[in-house]
């Protein structure tokens, strides 16, 4: 029985192990003429833009939804479902829509809509963190169908960003969905959405009835490769269109070279910073920061490691912003001077060779900045401080840098674009858990500029408090910006109209079209 | 046999309990704190408090001992019986189970229910895990019964230096260059994904080759072991072809420790392999445990591990079953 069970099974076998080859015969080619693949690195947790919990939900549901201001491809807000906003006094600002606006069911976008959207973050039942960006509001309410009027609670300079910060849902499917509206996307963006499979993909289509013009692209798939090489390769193969920001530099200085890929930078408001704990006994003195901000090369680690993708940085604002100071203290690479530093600070040179200083670098897995913590490392040694370098999984190395567990950290400060941004590192009312001053940097002025900032009603007076801002913590340094990380797009031949911003969102994908391969030159 | 069957469900119930509570207190121990990773570290600690409430995470990991340390001023002290209930129910690990019997065992991050979310990853790795198995049953038994058969010959020699480069090739390795050649340079298959039915083959053959380099060396002494038996000689001696004899006779006891393997790498396969699943951007459970980890994402941990202690029982227990049918003198009494 067992011979005959055996006999039968075994033609079975070999026709199941032929099945996948067979599958194969129908070769894979590429990606459709009429859909954009762009591979990301992880997956996003839910497009509805009331929570757009992580970084690429935030980004794709961006192309469903449509806020009220929208950053164009140079950082700056503009116009998007508002034509203009308008502030008649400290406390209020009023937006004023456009009327050509649709929602994907067809039905208009009007004020109404505006408010049950901002009404439902501000809920404490939806328990969403975008609820914390509205908190200056007291009330939002529609005087007609085309105008919002926002009422504050106190004067917030920066409220505008609040406005470009939230996608606009219908209100009645807001009704009539609550929690789940995430099932059942309806916004006004370039792109419809179509479905989404969890740690595979998210597909789109196109809105035909866009009111900002025609689409580029008939589907955008965004397609969740967590592999780094894995992406790479899918570029090289030409199943992926598209990836931006999520290719080591040095990799991506080899596709640079690649006959069927291009390769775009633009400028990034991504700051890579090294942080104090100004608690440490030495770290507490300022000229040993300043010795150690003396110390790192940065200019070699942008050319050598970083492949030139990046720009030596004096502020966390971006140049060409209103508020960058030019006239904060810059750091060059001196490694006299940080000698002469420590030594003036009390940590000599040791005869017996022991270091001046021994310092605990705390860093995540991310191999980047393990290789970029190693560098730190050696350049520090050569000026006499031994760092012991602490590679922890991300959860335990936040939660342990929260706790003010370090001397030193490095990260990157995403999305800096209001300098209002200071207050949430550097104010003394934000010690972990209130916010991110994690080196706990206490400067009576600095908050007290902080403060008027934040309440300044014209932007002269802002850019006063900010620049001051910018210029006392370039002395003190208790978090050291480093440089400016370059967004960069690697995308195929084919494809044209991406354009890689500063926040390196994904906006221009409504402009993005792929020409045909023999109509290239 | 039912005898047999009964006894093992009993056993797997204590087993299963303590790893799921070895699991459960270890998960709990990791420094991270899942309401920063949900709505940020910058959220209001109010906020914050109001949704480790909702979510249980306040109370105690498994023993609540506040009902004897805590007593209030001038309060009278509750009855023995009622503080030893609180000392049990009180906690994150009785809310789990009030959870799960409730059918309300939901994820943190995603708010889907989290069985429904592991069966639909669990299909994934199932279809994966199957195709690994048989690509490795394909290459190593024919192969390690040739070398057992041609012992010392170049055949033998070439599959056991196969076998070795395999063991010795991490499928961090693998998977890429076979990537390269047969997606990149052939283009016969995805790169990656699960969106078409031959992006199954790529994978599944990283696995399974892995495995196969294991299978080849145990079948080849485990068929040497056999051909040198009596009753190999008096099938020989009765004018059956080699064929028959190999066939028939040989591997048919040849097979028992193979399959022991085969149970057991089958069962680490089921709950996940990370590295290639990463790898090869593939929906299955080994992508949904690291990704619950990374985000403390206690119930939907729980859920996997709870899946995955099951799974490998019942892959042993069925491979015990199938002893007694590739072998008749196994009995499971």
């Amino acid at each position: 029985m067992l011979r005959s069970s055996l006999a039968c099974a075994l033609p079975l076998l070999v026709a199941v192990a032929v099945l996948p080859v067979l599958a194969a015969c129908m070769s894979y080619q590429g990606t459709p003429d009429d859909e954009l693949v762009v591979a990301i690195g992880s997956k996003p947790t839910n497009l509805d833009p009331r929570f757009a919990p992580d970084a690429f939900s935030d980004k794709i549901a961006d192309l469903v939804f449509s806020s009220l201001l929208q950053r164009n491809e140079h950082g700056e807000l503009r116009g998007h479902l508002a034509t203009a906003v308008d502030q008649p006094d400290d406390h209020t600002w009023i937006a004023l829509l456009r009327r050509d606006a649709l929602f994907h069911d067809g039905s208009r976008v009007t004020a109404h809509d505006v408010v049950a959207t901002y009404q439902s973050i501000l809920d404490p039942k939806l328990g969403t963190i975008k609820r914390l960006f509205l908190e200056p509001i007291a009330s939002v309410s529609a005087p007609d169908p085309h105008t919002v009027v926002f009422s504050l609670k106190r004067p917030y300079a920066p409220f505008p960003e609040v406005l470009a910060g939230i996608g606009i849902a219908p209100a009645a499917a807001l009704a009539q969905h609550g929690m789940d509206f995430g099932d059942h996307l309806i916004g006004s963006g370039p792109f419809v959405f179509d479905s989404m499979v969890a740690d595979e993909y998210v597909l789109l289509r196109r809105n035909p009835r866009w009111f900002g013009g025609s689409v580029g692209m008939e589907k955008l798939r965004f397609r969740i490769v967590p592999d780094a090489t894995v992406r790479v390769l899918e570029l090289l193969h030409g199943s992926a269109d598209l990836s931006q920001n999520d290719i080591p530099p040095q990799v991506v200085e080899r596709l640079a070279r690649e006959q069927n890929l291009t390769v775009t930078t633009g400028k990034s408001s991504l700051v890579k910073y090294l942080a104090f704990n100004l608690e440490h006994k030495a770290l507490s003195d300022r000229r040993v920061r300043q010795a150690i901000a003396h110390a790192i090369h940065r200019e070699d680690i942008i050319k050598y490691k970083l492949r030139g993708y990046a720009t030596v940085a004096k502020s966390f604002m971006l140049p060409t912003s209103w508020a960058f100071s030019e006239t904060s203290s810059e750091y060059r690479y001196d490694p006299e001077r940080a000698h002469s530093l420590l030594d003036a600070a009390g940590y000599p040179e040791r005869s017996d060779g022991a270091p001046r200083l021994r310092l605990v670098y705390r860093t995540s897995m991310d191999q980047t900045a393990i290789d970029v913590a190693r560098i730190f490392q050696r350049q520090l040694a050569a000026v006499g401080i031994e760092v012991d370098l602490q590679t922890n999984e991300w959860g335990v190395f936040f939660a342990a840098i929260k706790q003010g567990e370090f001397d030193l950290y490095s990260l990157t400060a995403v999305g800096v674009s209001d300098p209002d941004w200071y207050r949430y590192v550097l104010h003394s009312a934000s010690f972990p858990p209130n916010g991110a001053n994690r080196p706990r940097y206490k400067n009576q002025r600095v908050d007290e500029l902080l403060d008027l900032g934040r309440q300044a009603a014209s932007r002269n007076e802002r850019r006063a408090a900010y620049r001051e801002v910018q210029e006392i913590t370039s002395r003190d340094i208790p978090i050291l910006p480093l440089w400016y990380q370059h967004t960069v797009a690697v995308a195929g031949l084919d494809v044209e109209g991406f354009i890689p911003t500063p926040l390196a969102d994904f906006n221009s994908l409504s402009r993005t079209r792929k020409v045909r391969t023999r109509d290239l030159p | 046999m039912k005898e047999y069957l009964l006894r093992r469900v009993l056993l797997s119930v204590p087993l299963l309990w303590v790893v799921f509570t070895a699991v459960f207190l270890l998960v709990h121990l990791i420094p991270g704190d899942p309401v920063d990773f949900m709505i940020g570290e910058n959220a209001a600690l109010e906020r914050k408090s109001e949704l480790r409430r909702t979510l249980h995470l306040e109370e105690p990991i498994i023993l609540n001992l506040r009902p004897w340390t805590e007593t209030q001023a001038g309060a009278e002290q509750p009855p023995l019986g009622e503080r030893l209930v609180a000392t049990f129910t009180e906690t994150q690990y009785a809310w789990f189970f009030r959870d799960l019997r409730a059918g309300t065992l939901r994820s943190l991050h995603s708010k889907k229910p989290v069985f429904s979310t592991l069966r639909v990853k669990f299909g994934y790795t199932l279809v994966l895990a199957a195709t690994a198995l048989l690509v490795a049953m394909l290459v190593a038994v024919p192969l390690g019964t040739l070398a057992a058969w041609r012992q010392y010959s170049w055949v033998d020699n070439c599959s056991m230096v196969a076998a070795l480069v395999g063991i010795s090739m991490p499928n961090f390795w693998l998977g890429p260059l076979l990537i390269l050649a047969f997606a990149i340079e052939l283009g016969w298959f995805p790169v990656s994904g699960a969106s078409h039915p031959s992006a199954l083959v790529l994978p599944a053959v990283t696995l399974g080759l892995g495995m196969s380099s294991i299978l080849t060396r145990i079948t080849r002494s485990s068929v040497l072991d056999t051909i040198h038996e009596d009753y190999i000689r008096t099938a020989r001696g009765k004018g059956l072809s080699e064929w028959t004899v190999l066939y028939r006779h040989a591997l048919r006891t040849a097979l028992i420790p193979v399959v022991t393997i085969l149970g057991l790498q089958f069962g680490a396969l089921l709950t996940g392999s990370i590295i290639t699943e990463e790898i090869f951007a593939w929906p299955g459970l080994g992508r949904e445990v690291i990704n619950s980890i990374r985000a403390r994402d206690f119930p939907m941990i729980q859920g996997c591990v709870l899946f995955i202690s099951v799974t490998y029982v019942a892959v042993n227990t069925a491979t015990d079953i199938l002893y007694t049918l590739i072998n008749p003198r196994v009995r499971l009494d």
